[in-house]
Formats: C-alpha cells, structure tokens, sequence
C-alpha cells in the first residue's frame, strides 16, 4: 500500500481532464458505449467519478472533509474496476485505484468502513475461511467421486469461496478440465478465502493474514504453479499477495496461472485439441480482475528526478489476461466470437468487483444489465466469462431483463468441447 | 453558504431529489470539477443539480432569478463563476441527445455528447468532424461555442464557433432563444437564420470566460464528408491507433534547416490546397510520445530523460532553428488524388530543403481523429500554462519569441526546452494559424506559469497579437474597450447579474 507521501502526491497530480471516464478514444465508435466509469455513468456527479474520488482524498487528508453517508456511498459504490487508471495512464500516469484503495484504507482505519454488508463477510471469513459463513469442513464438498486430486504435484488448483459453494459446477468443470489434460494437480490442505473482496474494501489487516495462511499453505504443499479459473482469486494471488506483503509478484514462491493461460499454452504447444465442436454465437466478457487488473505487482521506492519517476514500472492494464480466453474460444470449432465494442482493457465491468456487488445489489445489477445490453448488440446469442462472480451477476442480468442470452464461465464451453 | 429552503425544494421538484444535492462532499467535489486541487480562489458551490432537459434547464434558472441565486454550468471544463459564494452548480452532463442529419451534412448536440462519441458516429456514417486538441472526451457544444479547434481544421475551417448552427439558448433570465433556422422551425441546419445573428453573444470565449450570459441546451453543428473505409482502432492502450486507409491517407514528416523555411514551405502548402493537416512538431512530444510509447517507459524517467538528455538536446543546440513539421495527405475522392498530393509535397520539400524524418515510435499520429493523445506532453505530477494566440503564421512565430524570452525569466523549468514547445497548427489553408506554447513547471512552481502568462500578455499588447481569453483590462483599451460593451449585452441579456462572467 503506497505511503500517505505518495498517496499525496499522486491525488494532487489529477488536473480532472476527465479522460478516466471514457473508454479509450481511439476505440470510441458510439455514444451509447463510449463511457466507461459505472459510478460516473449512473450518477453523474462529479463525486461518483475517479477525480471527484481523487479530490476528496486531498480533502480528507487535510481534514476539510469526513467520512460523511455520501462520501462513502461513491467511495464503495466504486467498483474498483480499474478503467480510470488505465485510461489516466494512458496520458497522465496517475495511479488512480490506488488512491481510491488507500482512501477506503483509510475509511477502515477510522472506524467508518468498510459497508455493513462488508463487515459481515469479513466477520464470516474469520470465522469459517469464507465469504458465507458456510462451515468450513465443507470446502471440498465440491468433490464428486470421478474427481480425483493427486496426493503430490506440482500444481495447486485454488477454488476460491464461490466456486466452492455457490457454483460447484465450475469447481468440477476446472477439474474435469484439468484431469482431461492429463495434468494433474492437488488441492490446498487449508485453502482459506483469497481475500479479493476484503483486500478491495480497505480491510487490509484481514486481508494480509488470508494471504500469509494461503502462501504458508501452498508453500507447504510443495507446488510451484497456483492454477485457478476465478478472476477474483488469480487477482489475488498474482497482485494482491505481493503487494499486502510488500514484495513484486516475480518474488512470490509461486507462479499463480489462469486455467485460460494454462490451456492456450498447451494449446500453442499442440498438446491440446479441441475434438468436439460447439455451434454458437458468443460474446466474451473480459472481467477486470483477469484484464487490467492483473499485470504483476512490482514494489516501488518513490524516486522522482524532476517529476518523472526512476525504476518504475507501470501497470497500465494492457498486459492483462486478454488473448489467452479468445485464442481458446476460437480454437474451438462452431464457435463465432464477435466482440462488444468495449472490450480489452477497454471493457465495461459487470459489476460484481469491488465489494460493489455485495453491498450495492441495485447498482451492481443495473451495471451489470449495460454489459448485457452491449453484449446484446453484438448478435450474440452468449455471453462467456472467466469470473463466477462475473457470471453471477450477468446472469442475474439476464434473468431481470429477460434477455435471451445465455451466460457462461468459459470452463463450461471447454469442458463441452474438450 | 446557505441556501434557502424553499429554493432547494423547487429545484427538487424540478429534477427530482436524486439529481439535486447539498451534501458538502458532493459540492466539494463539483467545484474543482475541471481544474487543479487548491490552485485558485474557488468556492463550493451552494448545490450541484443535473437537469436532463432544456425545460428543466429553463426552470433552475427561473428559481435562481426568483431567490437571487447565481448559477454557473459546465460539462468537463472549469466551472466559471465559482468565485461567488451560493453558487446553484448545474451540470449538464445527462443532457447526451444526439441526432446526425446525413443528407445535409449537420449534427445536433446536447452539452453531455464528447467528441468521440459524435466522431464514433460519424465515421459509422463516412461523416467527420474536427475534434479539439485538448481532447476527445470534452462537450462538443461547450467546445464548440468556445475555442473549438482541431488538426483538420487546416481543411475545413478554423474554429469551433464558425461550424455553429442553430441553437437552443436559455437566456439568463430562463427565456429560451431560438437562434438560426431553429427560430422558424424544428430545424438546426442553418446558423444565420432569420433576425440578428445573436450567436456571437455565446461564443465568446475570446473575450471573456465561457458559457456567458446563459446556458445553451441544444446546437446544430456542421459536419463534413469522409471517406467510407473504417478506421480501424488498434492496440492497447496507451498505444493506440486508427488505423487510417492506406490508399486514402499518408503521414509524412520532415524537417527545414530554418524556421523561415518551414514558414514558407507550409504558407506553400497551403497554397496549393493540399493536405487534411500540416503542422510544426515540438521535440518536445517526440520525446514525451518515445517515453510512453515504447518499452523505455518501463524504465521511466531514464526512458524519457536519456532520449532528451542524449538525443534530443544535443541536436537542438546543434541546429536551433530546425523545425520539424508533420503533414497528413488526403486523398479526397481518389487514391490518385493521393498521389497528385504526394507529388506537390516533394516538390515543395525540395524548394525548402527539408530532409524526411521516420514518424514516432508511438503509433498515435492517427489520433488527431480523436485527440486521445490530448495531454500526453504533460508531465504527470508537474503542471502547465498553455498561451494560445490566433496569428497570422508569420506573426505567430514573433508572438513565440516573446514566449521564449519570458519564459526565461520566469519559470523555473523542469527541463531547458530551449524554446521547443511552441506548436504551429495552421487553419483554413495557412489564413490563419492557433499557435500553443505550453510551458511546464513542478507543482510547487505552478505561480510562476501564471506571472510568466501575466508578462507574455503584457508584450503581447504592443506587438498587436490576438491571445485566447485575453486579460480584459489589458486589451479592452487597445481593443475598441470591448469589456464595456459586453458589460452593456449582460446587463440586457442577465439584468440580476447571475450568471457568469461576473460584472
């Protein structure tokens, strides 16, 4: 987390242009979908938008400004999402999101945050070691009898809450997936939640001790690949982790993998074909937390030689995991991907980042239904994601809009066609 | 700041309670919307309220009139006016109607649709406009009635205010003025209209501040025929592109041994009508653009300071007056167009000596479509001035000497730009040229940008040039004491003196 100097200095630097709140312009082709800030796009004032976030930290540092009802609503209606910091950085080079995640840091440390809703979660988390307070001896009911870890490899599948008790299915699918690899893999002894939710609300001493259990865990395992297929909790063991304990992501003892980065580089190695074709017209939607969200992490002394910064290096949301989920669709025979007009680290969220989701359910759906929307004008007839989260709340989307569109987690398509 | 009661529930009743607000972190964050944190004498305004229609609009006003309210609007840019205390803050932003009129060649805006998204539009339908160099993402009709130039203005004119048509205006008074063939008729397609042309009175952002004397909801602007290939966007950001048809367009950059010649060689260009743009290139942005662009902004300040310190400064010591230009050729009709075009322009670069230079590594020369590169040459964590004038091209470049001497004198700089960051973008065929000298300083130095354009007007006066928002009581004088008369038309058009500018 950045010093208070820091924080200081890059909330300063904001001149509001306003360039975080559009999509990059180059890749702008209408009015419809040419914004990308939720909290902006739905409420308008200039408080609900990444430099009105950026103002009032200055404003609160220097104590001309609480924690007031309205601040904190636009502080954690705030998605997290990462578009403002990708579009600063486009010409500013602000470190947005990482002011905004010191301000909620902040609304934490002095007793007003996180959201209720949050407490309870974090509250459940320390009590069962996940989100739902689900007893914890239930982690692996995800199990069928057909699944079958091995007792040593030399990668660990993390699950992650979600996978694990909302939606088995993707849980078996990722396994399944794996197991129709040839690869094998094991699970943690003690996996406890990734963090990703109380990591995003400002909760970081919570945070920084499910990171020390889980990286003590997957030391202990022996593994040195960490596979997941959850957007939230590869976030959290390639970015998060280092960052909470001070130290780049290539200094991790692990190498956390996206199940779509493993599968197209056995693809790419012509270990793996798909064999069975899958007839549809899909859209995919690249959840934040697997795009801009996921460049590794690189600790930063802060040293300026006249207002440039020396040895840094910018995460600017353009390495993200983008390629690997596309190149896996259109390997697959019968499957058209078209694009929505957001997309990249150009994409709209889906509105489940953030802690937004748990504790704003109307805005979150409503977020979530403008990707819908999108998706639905491209012609397709599915939307396919990498994030159960994602899915959830697209889903939910979905239903509510009584849209006919269908929506999946990617390792539902491959395990179709694999 | 104290806001009667009654007056926030008229304005509830008017919007509605979700879009009116007088918490302190909402007006907090409105009233440096568009403007640097504690760098002017601003105050939060009274309330913030988001109408999403021009009756709406007209009815805020009445309030304001009805309990002495002063009221200030905006979109993106600094709210004028916000020096008062009281102040009803309303943002435009949900007014984003837009209609696209094909045949006859004009669009009509409401103040929350941004250049990009109308030039989205219009490429959809082999329609362009010209977006303002400081950004895509900035209100059309804000832009419009204020500054409102962009690269290709060289072709199809100069600025934003001169492809105005009808328009929708909200008088200080909460009348609504319907100025050209709006007047008679549903209809924005023509700017003159019956009766006077009153459009002056809102597009006077060269007099004093913008959004003067009232609020305009509704604009007709021109647009103008493109070609029917895609531009396709490319790329990541922050190096993105559109890509423009091969066949149709050609960038070409070069470098004079002179700045006389560079002069000559573009009043040449200009002659010969050719080109969608020509400009002069600051190295200044080829260094900023290499920084960002390329894998040396891995490395940060040793990316941009090495290409400067090693590359960049040496050869602009050596050679002081060389200047680097950029053309962009269009090949209006045909691909054989292209290549007639192609020709003048060697020929030319011949006469005056130019060598050609290999474009940027950054491949963003494209985004003059959609200025995303807008404020790329800042520098993140300093700040800058931007002097603009309107000159003709010859007297453009004295005004930029008197640019660089005061520079000298005044900022502290980050870096000895050695008078480099001076930008040349010629309008209407060479008529006309908007010359920008940006000038960057630490955060800490910020008030000396501000004596450093003090002293560059106070020059500029003798030497006759025409400065953006020009300081009133310097010019007024030398200038047919114009803030007089404007005080005259705000006393007629906002008698209870509510809306900015303030008098």
């Amino acid at each position: 987390m950045i010093s208070v100097e820091e924080y200081k200095r890059q909330a300063k630097m904001c001149m509001r242009c306003t360039f975080c709140k559009f999509i990059d312009l180059n890749w702008v082709t209408s009015l419809r979908f040419s914004r990308q800030c939720p909290i902006d796009t739905r409420y308008a004032f200039n408080l609900y938008s990444p430099h009105g976030l950026l103002h009032s930290a200055l404003e609160e540092l220097d104590g001309k400004l609480e924690f007031t009802p309205r601040l904190m609503d636009a502080l954690y209606k705030c998605t997290l999402c990462g578009a403002c910091d990708a579009r600063c950085k486009r010409n500013l080079d602000i470190e947005v999101l990482q002011v905004i995640e010191k301000l909620r840091a902040r609304c934490v440390e002095q007793g007003k945050g996180p959201m209720p809703e949050h407490k309870v979660i974090a509250n459940n988390i320390r009590k069962t070691r996940n989100e739902y307070g689900e007893p914890h001896a239930n982690r692996q009911n995800w199990l069928t009898t057909s699944i079958k870890p091995a007792p040593k490899a030399d990668m660990v599948y993390f699950v992650g809450c979600n996978a694990a008790y909302r939606q088995p299915k993707l849980a078996q699918a990722t396994a399944k997936i794996l197991g129709r690899t040839g690869t094998k893999f094991i699970l943690l002894d003690d996996e406890w939640c990734d963090g990703n939710l109380v990591t995003a609300t400002g909760q970081v001493e919570l945070a920084r001790e499910l990171a020390e259990h889980n990286v003590k865990e997957i030391q202990k395992s022996g593994a040195k690949t960490v596979i997941t297929s959850s957007a939230e909790c590869y976030k959290s063991l390639k970015v998060d982790y280092p960052k909470l304990l001070g130290k780049s992501t290539e200094d991790m003892p692990y190498t956390a993998l996206h199940i779509t980065e493993y599968l197209d580089q056995l693809m790419k190695d012509g270990k793996l074909e798909f064999k069975k074709g899958v007839s549809m017209k899909v859209t995919y939607h690249d959840p934040c937390n697997l795009g801009r969200l996921s460049e590794p992490w690189q600790e930063w002394e802060p040293n300026y030689v006249r207002v440039i910064p020396v040895g840094k290096v910018w995460r600017r949301g353009d390495r993200g995991i983008y390629d690997p989920p596309r190149n896996i669709l259109k390997s697959i025979s019968g499957i058209e991907l078209v694009e929505m007009e957001r997309n990249r680290s150009n994409a709209w969220c889906a509105g489940s980042c953030g802690g937004t989701a748990e504790a704003f359910p109307d805005f979150a759906l409503w977020t979530a239904g403008e990707r819908l929307e999108e998706a639905l004008a491209t012609g397709a007839e599915a939307i396919v994601t990498c994030s159960p989260e994602a899915k959830e709340i697209l889903s939910r989307a979905a239903k509510e809009k009584k849209a006919d569109m269908a929506v999946y987690d990617i390792t539902e398509i491959i395990l179709k066609a694999i | 700041m104290s806001l009667p009661k009654e007056a926030y529930k008229a304005l509830q009743s008017i919007v509605g309670p979700e879009w009116v607000s007088d918490d302190p972190a909402i007006v907090e964050a409105d009233h440096v919307a568009g403007g640097a944190h504690g760098e002017t004498d601003i105050k939060r305004p009274a309330c913030s309220i988001h109408p999403q229609t021009a009756e709406e609009v007209q009815e805020i006003i009445r309030v304001c009139n009805r309990y002495m309210l002063p009221f200030s609007a905006t979109t993106t840019n600094p709210p004028p006016g916000m020096e008062r205390e009281n102040v009803v803050f309303i943002d435009l932003k949900r007014m984003r109607k837009l209609e696209i009129d094909e045949e006859n060649l004009y669009a009509i805006v409401e103040p929350g649709v941004s250049f990009a998204a109308l030039q989205g539009e219009l490429f959809k339908r082999s329609l362009v406009t010209f977006v303002p160099m400081c950004g895509g993402n900035v209100s059309v009709l804000a832009n419009s009635l204020n500054v409102g130039e962009g690269a290709i203005s060289y072709r199809y004119g100069d600025r934003g205010y001169r492809r105005v048509l009808g328009a929708e205006w909200v008088t200080a008074e909460g009348e609504m003025l319907r100025l050209g063939s709006r007047a008679a008729a549903n209809d924005y397609f023509w700017g003159e209209g019956p009766g006077p042309d009153l459009r002056g009175l809102m597009a006077s952002a060269n007099l004093e501040s913008p959004t003067t004397r009232g609020i305009c909801t509704k604009l007709g602007i021109r647009v103008f025929p493109f070609v029917s290939e895609r531009l396709e966007p490319t790329g990541d950001a922050p190096v993105t592109t559109l890509q423009l048809p091969s066949n149709r367009f050609k960038y070409y950059n070069f470098v004079f041994p002179t700045k006389e010649a560079a002069i000559n060689a573009i009043y040449e260009v200009g002659k010969c009508e050719i080109g969608l743009f020509v400009m002069t290139v600051p190295p200044w942005f080829f260094a900023m653009a290499r920084a960002r662009g390329s894998a040396e902004v891995l490395t940060g300040a040793a990316g941009f300071w090495d290409y400067w310190d090693n590359h960049e400064a040496p050869l602009i010591r050596e050679n002081p007056n060389q200047t680097s230009c950029r053309a962009l050729l269009y090949g209006i009709g045909s691909d054989k167009r292209l290549a007639y075009e192609e020709k003048v322009l060697m020929d030319i670069c011949k006469e005056f000596g130019a060598t050609f230079a290999r474009a940027s590594r950054r491949t963003t020369d494209e985004t003059h479509f959609m200025s995303a590169d807008a404020i790329v040459s800042n520098l993140a964590g300093g700040r800058f001035t931007s002097v603009i004038l309107f000159e003709s091209l010859d007297h453009a470049y004295k005004c930029a000497d008197i640019v660089n001497t005061n520079t000298k004198k005044h900022v502290p700089p980050v870096l000895d730009d050695y008078g480099t960051t001076n930008w040349f973008l010629p309008f209407e065929m060479c008529h006309i040229c908007k010359l920008e000298c940006l000038r960057f300083a630490s955060v800490e130095d910020a008030g000396e940008l501000a004596l450093l354009m003090d002293d560059c007007h106070k020059d500029f006066v003798d030497v006759g040039a025409y400065p953006v928002r020009p300081a009133a009581e310097r010019y007024g004088p030398k200038w047919e004491n114009y803030p007089e008369k404007t005080r005259k038309f705000k006393k007629l058009l906002d008698p209870n003196n509510l809306a900015p500018p303030i008098s």
